[in-house]
């Protein structure tokens, strides 16, 4: 065999085990991104998935007065509520108003329990002006 | 002065457009005269973008709230340094950026090699200028920084508005990083423009020498340096600005900066190839145009919003074109690749498994894979969207799962290929030459384990790590031996010489030294800690060894925002450890809080501590230990001197034709 | 005012794009590219770098002696071959060519290497370019 399709071999071999990785990987990170909106219509189908909601922080409905914070995010025609049971810091750019990614499960009893939090500084930063602009 | 600015802008525009055309007229009928004349329509033109740049800036520091990207990004208030770094806090100022560097490397590109390459040269500024008029007519037409407001009255008649003040720059960016991470990371991402430009032409023309070959590959180390340093600054700024407890969190735009890091690595390693032994001739063509279509898509994803992402600015219709454009250069690239196959045949073939040549393909192998399991990961919302109609993302568990095999391979590699000789090698020899090093990585080994270590990936990584180290002070020892031997000289100035005679090859083990300190800190990660605190002023909390006091909480008001600052004695087993910070800021404009961190770092461990808020009458503070994280630091810092130091002779061997012959 | 900054502008670069136009061609043949010598000397240079390289690598132990012979055949027919197309194309005028290899020593009117020929520093008793004893 020569060097060529030794070498050819080898890689293919490193290709299918990182694959491999890959797809386990993929298998135990996956969520379904959606909106709030999408969820509320889909409920059934997304329960004891993965999901990574999205939606707007309802003002002044941020908690954290209790052991786990909670909040309500919401899309134009609905809303949830959100716990958040994870170990990182919340953003800084999370705040009444903002965009929120959240990343966890439904809870038994209605509540989402988000692992994660992602928080997009609002396009306001961007928008408020921009309606005006030429 | 807006006017001017977009007159500029225009004015580069027309003048690149026109050296395009003259530049392939004149090449393709030529005619001298006419490639000089685009040429100079190229310097022109990269001259107005530069002056449509200074135009903003001016506006910047005038505070002129008229023009929308000012008002948004900026304020009276702001001090003169985050003014000028307001330019690129947004959206079209960042577009606008990217344009003046793409004007500045294309300037100093024809200004440098115009006299040498005279046959390259036309197709050179050509492709450099199809890459500035983009640019350009994005920046004009679609994401225009000169814009002014107006207001809209109710019945639809508009009129100039001047609001009174800015809304000021976005706090998270007022940081040192953050002013030069920008700057640095876009001429990473932009100057992959030129090694693809003398790629392009060097193809057109059918260059039979390797002239070209080492323009590229100089431009494309230098422009890897600033991608690399570009990155690293981003992750020190996540790791001191936003205040999460890491470095890396697989960001999509994040993603988007590594991904063109790793094609260039794979090419700089590749390209040595090509120039000992001819081979490798369309592969390395094709990592320059990935690479380059890989910056370029850097940006498209953090202008798209194609993904979501916490930095992705808003949403913008520049992405439609972003595709078109990339489509256009990979189909004409390809299309060219195609017709001059016969021209990039390789001079010769692979002689042996255990080769140098060898051990560096598999380095490509792998770096490719990397490069494309984080593309897919990055795109796979998207595609998945396009595909099936619901997005599906997947988180840093998949980029850990995959990254960290690869990562530890292409760290074997490291070790393994200096040991390896070109062409091929017997058993015996390789035998000789990995008995050190391995006999220190199995020390390591044994090392860790009495130690206590049943981590299996950190412990592959830090033996990998030992073994490396040991083949890299095996080359420098070894190396500097035979001097003496030849030479009579004594160890140091035959080290001295040994290093400065190719600083190619021993800067790039000082690269590789680097490489390894910074797998140590990712090793680290591992064992990270972390507790949440809730303290009352007097009480103590404990976090691995450390044990935290919060002395007190202060509040007060600083020029653009209001603090709230824990202060907190530190003691580790007992003996005291310093007083650590933590500030909350809360600023005036958009009521945007950032967070300060309390940092107590050495090379053991990071104690890194934040304030996060007060529940009920207590403060809470998330107390992080990062063990290592000091060594990914040092790492990058002894990465970037030894690229320097490979970059060293600069003027020796990149000196003109004329010259050798 | 920003009307006539911007025509003289306008006119200073169109002046100085188009100038090249008009003017009498530049010296020199039209686009030269590199000739069939530079290649060659381009190719000699790297040739004999590899030699050089190949012996330190023997030096340093990490070739067998039977592995380094082979190799260095190889490479001194290559050399030779290069040599002889350039003597095709004409004898090499200058000291520049003559000192074609690596580096291109300085002082290069001292002794010659007896086996590739590169020039040689005085008092060395090692030619620079391929190792062998002067």
């Amino acid at each position: 065999m020569g060097a060529g399709k030794k070498f050819w071999v080898g890689g293919l071999i490193i290709v299918a085990a990182l694959g491999w990785l890959g797809f386990v990987g993929f298998q135990e990170s996956k969520a379904y991104y959606i909106t709030v909106d999408e969820f509320s219509s889909l409920r059934g189908e997304y329960a004891g998935k993965r999901l990574k909601l999205a939606g707007d922080v309802v003002e002044g409905s941020i908690d954290r007065s209790r052991p786990q914070m909670e909040f309500v995010i919401s899309s134009p025609r609905s809303s949830i509520r959100v716990r958040y049971t994870g170990a990182d810091i919340i953003p800084d750019t999370f705040t009444d108003g903002s965009k929120a990614l959240v990343e966890g499960t439904v809870a038994p009893d209605g509540v989402f329990e988000a692992r994660r939090i992602e928080a997009k500084c609002a396009s306001k930063y961007e928008a408020e002006y921009d309606e005006r602009t030429s | 002065m807006a006017d001017f600015g977009n007159f500029c802008l225009l004015l580069a525009l027309c003048l690149s457009l026109y050296a395009l055309i003259a530049s392939l007229t004149g090449a393709s009928l030529n005619r001298r005269r006419i490639v000089s004349s685009g040429e100079r329509a190229a310097l022109a033109a990269s001259a107005a973008a530069v002056l449509a740049f200074g135009a903003l800036l001016y506006l910047m520091l005038a505070d002129d709230f008229a023009t929308s990207h000012v008002a948004n990004n900026s304020s009276r208030s702001l001090p003169l340094l985050y003014k000028i770094s307001a330019i690129w806090g947004g959206h079209d100022g960042s577009m606008l950026l990217w344009v003046f560097f793409t004007a500045l490397l294309s300037g100093l590109v024809i200004v440098q090699n115009r006299r040498r390459y005279r046959d390259m040269m036309p197709w050179v500024v050509a492709v450099l200028m199809v890459n500035l008029a983009f640019f350009l007519a994005l920046n004009l037409f679609l994401s225009n920084p000169f814009d002014q407001l107006v207001r809209i009255s109710p019945d639809g008649a508009t009129a100039p508005f001047v609001p009174a003040d800015g809304r000021g720059l976005n706090p998270l960016l007022q940081y040192w990083a953050m002013v030069i991470h920008p700057p640095i990371l876009y001429v990473g991402f932009i100057g992959f423009v030129v090694p693809f430009a003398f790629a392009v032409a060097a193809l057109v023309t059918r260059q039979q020498g390797s002239a070209w070959v080492r323009i590229v590959r100089r431009w494309t180390l230098g422009v890897w340096l600033l991608l690399g340093v570009g990155i690293i600054l981003g992750g020190k700024w996540a790791y001191v600005v936003l205040g999460w407890g890491g470095y890396w969190g697989w960001d999509p735009v994040e993603n988007a900066s590594l991904m063109p890091w790793l094609v260039s690595t794979a090419f700089l390693h590749s390209i040595v190839v090509q120039e000992r032994r001819g081979m490798l001739k369309v592969w390395n063509v094709i990592l320059v145009l990935l690479t380059y279509l890989l910056g370029i898509f850097g940006t498209f994803l953090t202008r798209s919003g194609i993904v979501n992402s916490v930095h992705a600015f808003a949403d913008s219709n520049l992405g439609r074109f972003f595709v078109y454009y990339m489509a256009f250069v990979l189909a004409g690239t390809l299309l060219l690749l195609a017709d001059r196959q016969p021209y990039l045949r390789s001079e010769r073939r692979l002689d042996s498994m255990l080769s140098r040549e060898s051990a560096f393909l598999f380095n490509n192998l792998v770096l490719v894979a990397a490069c494309f399991a984080v593309f897919w990961g990055t795109m796979f919302p998207a595609l998945s969207e396009w595909i099936r109609g619901t997005q599906i993302s997947v988180g840093p568990l998949f980029f850990d799962k995959i990254n960290v095999p690869i990562g530890l391979l292409l760290l074997l590699l490291t070790g393994i290929g200096p040991l390896i000789a070109w062409h091929r090698t017997s058993a015996a020899a390789l035998k000789k030459a990995f008995f050190r090093p391995a006999a220190f990585g199995l020390l390591a080994l044994a090392g860790l384990l009495i130690g206590g270590l049943r981590n299996f990936y950190v412990t592959v990584c830090l033996t990998l790590c030992a073994f490396v180290l040991a083949t890299i002070v095996q080359e420098f020892a070894e190396g500097a031996l035979v001097r003496m031997r030849q030479h009579g000289e004594r160890f140091p100035a035959a080290l001295g010489r040994l290093v400065l005679g190719n600083t190619r090859r021993y800067g790039g083990y000082i690269v590789h030294l680097g490489v390894v300190l910074m797998f140590v800190g990712f090793a680290g990660n591992a064992f990270n800690r972390e507790a949440t605190l809730h303290l009352k002023t007097g009480e103590t909390g404990r976090v691995g060894d450390y044990a935290l006091t919060l002395a007190d909480f202060r509040q007060g008001r600083e020029a653009l925002y209001e603090y709230g600052r824990a202060v907190i004695e530190v003691t580790r087993n007992g003996r005291p450890a310093g007083t650590l910070t933590p500030e909350k800021r809360i600023f005036d404009s958009g009521g945007q809080t950032t967070t300060t961190v309390g940092l107590r770092s050495t090379p053991k461990e990071d104690l890194y501590v934040v304030f996060t808020g007060i529940t009920g009458d207590a403060f809470e503070i998330k107390a992080h230990v990062n063990p290592l994280v000091f060594w990914l630091w040092l790492g990058s810092g002894i990465l970037v001197l030894g690229t320097l130091l490979t970059l060293w002779n600069w003027k020796r061997s990149n000196r003109p034709r004329e010259a050798v012959r | 005012m920003l009307w006539i900054v911007c025509a003289v502008a306008v006119v200073t670069a169109g002046g100085f794009v188009l100038a090249p136009l008009f003017r009498e061609t530049a010296p020199g043949p039209d686009l030269e590219g590199e000739t069939e010598r530079d290649r060659l000397l381009e190719r000699k240079t790297a040739c004999y770098r590899n030699l050089k390289d190949l012996e330190f690598q023997f030096r340093m132990g990490r070739l067998l002696e039977a592995d380094y012979e082979g190799l260095r055949a190889e490479h001194r027919a290559e050399a030779a071959r290069i040599l002889a197309e350039l003597e095709r194309l004409g004898a090499p005028g200058g000291k520049r060519a003559a000192g074609g290899g690596p580096g291109g020593k300085k002082g290069g009117d001292g002794t010659r290497c007896p086996a590739c020929g590169a020039a040689a520093a005085p008092g060395k008793k090692f030619c620079a370019d391929c190792g062998k004893r002067l």
